[in-house]
C-alpha cells in the first residue's frame, strides 16, 4: 500500500502525538543529530511505518523540527539537495514540497 | 511561563536566575556548534544530512570537532581565561562524545545556543556544565576577527 492511500486513524494520531511530545521534551536542548534521531520515541515513530508520514509532514509544516531522518527512513526518499544539508528551513521546504506533490498534505 | 533554569533544572543543574540571560528566541535553524563559530542559519553536526566542514572527519569525536573548529581558524589552547583580542570556544564532552560548544564574547562572558532552544549569555563555561552536556574539557582560540583582518 502506498503512503498516499493510507487513512490516518485516531489511534495512530494519538500514538504519534504522545511519542512526538516525549521526543520534543527530551531532545530540545540537544545538538547531536544522532542523539536527537536515536531517541527511543523517535525510533518508535519510525516503526509506525508509512501511515505516519502525513502526520510527520503536518508537524513539520507547523514547526521546522528534525523529522527529516524519520521521513527518509520510512520513505527511502531524500528530496533535500546536498548543498541544503543543515539548512533546516530549506530541508523543511524540500520535504513539504515532496509531500504536497504526493497529495499527503 | 517557567523560566529557563526552572524548566531545565534537571538537565542543566548549574543554571540559576543570576548566572545567565536569554539573548534570542528559540529556533531549530542552527545549533551550538554553528553558533560557536558565528553561524546562525545552519545546523552543524557530523551526521549524513547536516552541514560539516569538508576538511573534518564526519564522526562524533573530539578530534573531528577540533578539525571542524580548525576550518574556522581555531586551534587548541590551554583554557577559557579571557584574553584581549582572542576569541575562544569551549567544547563540552560527555561519555567521550562532544555534546555542546560555547563561545566567549568580547566582554569575557560566554554565549551558548541550547539545542533547538534559545541562545543564552552565561558567566562561565561551567554554568551550562554538570548535566546533559557533561563538562567543558577542550578549549580552542583564534585571534579576534578585527585583529586578524588588521594584520
Amino acid at each position: 500500500m502506498s503512503v498516499a492511500t493510507l487513512p490516518v486513524d485516531t489511534a495512530l494520531t494519538e500514538r504519534f502525538s504522545t511519542l512526538a511530545a516525549e521526543w520534543k521534551r527530551d531532545t530540545v536542548l540537544l545538538s547531536s543529530t544522532s542523539a536527537i534521531t536515536g531517541h527511543p520515541a523517535y525510533r518508535s515513530i519510525i516503526a509506525l511505518g508509512p501511515a505516519v508520514v502525513p502526520l510527520l509532514l503536518r508537524d513539520l509544516e507547523r514547526e521546522p523540527l528534525h523529522w527529516f531522518e524519520a521521513l527518509q527512513a520510512i520513505t527511502g526518499d531524500d528530496p533535500v539537495s546536498k548543498q541544503d544539508y543543515g539548512r533546516i528551513p530549506a530541508m523543511r521546504d524540500a520535504w513539504l514540497g515532496w509531500g504536497r506533490s504526493r497529495g499527503l498534505i | 511561563m517557567r523560566l529557563l533554569h526552572e524548566r531545565f533544572h534537571e538537565v542543566l543543574p548549574r543554571l540559576t536566575a543570576e548566572n545567565y540571560r536569554v539573548t534570542s528566541p528559540s529556533t531549530p535553524s542552527y545549533n551550538c556548534i554553528a553558533w560557536a563559530v558565528g553561524v546562525d542559519d545552519v545546523w552543524w553536526w557530523p551526521s549524513p544530512t547536516r552541514f560539516w566542514p569538508e576538511t573534518a572527519p564526519r564522526e562524533e569525536t573530539v578530534s573531528a570537532f577540533l578539525a571542524a573548529f580548525a576550518s574556522a581558524r581555531y586551534a587548541v589552547c590551554a583554557d577559557g581565561e579571557w584574553e584581549p583580542g582572542i576569541e575562544k570556544i569551549a567544547l563540552y564532552v560527555a561519555n567521550d562524545r562532544p555534546t555542546h560548544a560555547a563561545r566567549q564574547s568580547s566582554n569575557g562572558k560566554w554565549t551558548s545556543k541550547l539545542g533547538q532552544e534559545v541562545d543564552i549569555e552565561h558567566d562561565t563555561p561551567e554554568t551550562v556544565g554538570g548535566g546533559i552536556y557533561g563538562e567543558a574539557t577542550v578549549f580552542v582560540s583564534r585571534r579576534a576577527e578585527s585583529q586578524a583582518t588588521a594584520r
